[in-house]
């Protein structure tokens, strides 16, 4: 009977070993994928977006609901990525695989390409703890932490190939996500990148990270 | 052609110097297995998350079946991946890794661990590690911002406390 149990045990063990093999993500920035983004056509891309308004805003900055998250303003790159990722299940969130899976390719680099061409809320207004200063622009060499800034940029705009922007996200949003790599619950960064960050982040830290780039004024 | 005397002595000395020099790097290179990293094997970086042998779950330490352990690592801006690995001491280690994105290297101060990891290759290093301890592996190769941030987290440990 226990070696029944056992023998289940492994089986399920060697099962959930295959989904596990899987990779966080497949979209590679290969030249067709980067040419795709980059040709994104704006235009097109606001009728694509017509159905998302309704939660993200007819610009990507409208407060639906708490934990939304900001669009307006991210990277293309970025946009293509998570549509891709919540398309092929990599990242998980019934509403948005919904959303994801009945775009193109194209429809997606285009929405992308719309989201990223508008301009950011204002920063809310918030008091900047110095931990949360010194972790984007310093980081922490004994946590093997790079300043945030060093791959987000320094004024949270992103970077290439699809880092996303932080300047002007949402603090709900922003701590949510976060707390969801710190758990694996997200789990679309390839080799862990974010996801390694994040747990040695403490709670109280992504809190005031979160203020801090609610806070950045990006500029335009 | 007349050569002055001095000026003679002094040639002499000269190829003297060179190749003495030369045969002080060639008694280190030989004493310390010290050689150029001369692997030429190319992959596609972009797509590495997506190939066979560095995908997200083939990297790290195993061991071989003639007893010998490989190492699979990836290096990406900004950090090693995984980001420590564990090895035991006076064991033949093969170690491969390939860069995700820009050109970086690995290094090990104080062994022979240490090769450019440039985009589109893969590098090998073929080692002994001969001291026990923890040692840091160092990007070598400036790569970005966060380039002073990469490093990881080498472990040398006794044979006999060596688990996988
Ligand atoms: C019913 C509400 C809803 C609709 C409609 C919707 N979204 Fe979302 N979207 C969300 C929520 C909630 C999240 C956060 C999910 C998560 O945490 O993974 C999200 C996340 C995203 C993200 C990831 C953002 C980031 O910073 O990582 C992108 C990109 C996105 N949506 C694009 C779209 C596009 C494009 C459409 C229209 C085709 C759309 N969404 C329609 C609710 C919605
Ligand atoms: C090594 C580069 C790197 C560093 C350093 C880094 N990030 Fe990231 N971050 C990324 C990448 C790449 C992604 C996108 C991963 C994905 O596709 O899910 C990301 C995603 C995020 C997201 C999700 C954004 C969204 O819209 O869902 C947040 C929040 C975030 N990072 C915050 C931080 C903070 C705070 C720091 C500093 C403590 C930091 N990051 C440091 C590379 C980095
Ligand atoms: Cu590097």
């Amino acid at each position: 009977m226990r070696t029944m149990r056992n023998l289940c045990v492994l089986l399920a063990m060697l099962g959930s070993g295959v989904v596990s093999g899987e990779p966080s993500s497949t979209v590679v920035w290969d030249s067709a994928t980067r040419h795709l983004v980059a040709n994104g056509d704006p235009v097109n891309g606001k009728e694509v977006a017509d159905p998302c308004s309704a939660c993200h805003g007819e610009t990507g900055k409208a407060k639906v609901r708490p934990n939304f998250p900001l669009l307006a303003g991210q990277t293309a790159p970025y946009i293509y990525k998570q549509m891709m990722d919540y398309k092929e299940a990599r990242r998980g969130h019934g509403i948005m695989q919904n959303f994801a899976s009945s775009l193109s390719k194209k429809e997606i680099a285009d929405v992308a390409a719309y989201f990223q061409s508008q301009a950011l809320p204002p920063p809310v207004p918030a008091k900047v703890s110095e931990r949360a200063a010194r972790l984007v622009d310093k980081g922490d060499g004994p946590r093997l932490l790079p300043p945030c800034s060093a791959c987000h940029g320094r004024d949270g705009k992103g970077a290439v190939v699809d880092v996303p922007a932080l300047a002007g996200q949402r603090a709900d949003y922003f701590i949510v996500t976060m707390q969801a790599y710190k758990s694996g619950e997200r789990a679309n960064d390839i080799y862990n990148r974010m996801r390694l960050i994040a747990q040695s982040l403490s709670d109280d830290e992504i809190d005031e990270l979160a203020a801090y780039y609610a806070a950045l004024d990006a500029g335009d | 052609m007349h050569i002055d005397a001095t000026e003679k002595k002094w040639i002499y000395l000269t190829f003297l110097m060179t190749f003495a020099g030369i045969g002080v790097l060639a008694a280190y290179a030989i004493k310390d297995n010290i050689y150029p990293p001369s692997n030429v094997e190319t992959i596609d970086s972009a797509a590495l998350h997506l190939s066979d042998e560095f995908n997200e779950d083939a990297i790290g330490v195993r061991r071989e079946k003639d007893g010998s352990i490989r190492v699979t690592m990836v290096a990406a801006r900004y950090g090693f991946f995984p980001q420590g690995i564990t090895v035991p001491v006076d064991t033949p280690v093969k170690i491969r890794i390939a860069s995700a994105d820009v050109l970086h290297g690995i290094h090990t101060v104080d062994t022979n661990f240490n090769t450019m990891v440039v985009p589109g290759y893969v590098s090998e290093v073929n080692t002994t590690f001969k001291k026990t301890g923890t040692f840091p592996m160092f990007c070598n190769e400036y790569c970005g911002l966060g380039h002073d941030f990469m490093w990881a987290r080498l472990t040398v440990v006794p044979k006999e406390k060596f688990k996988l």
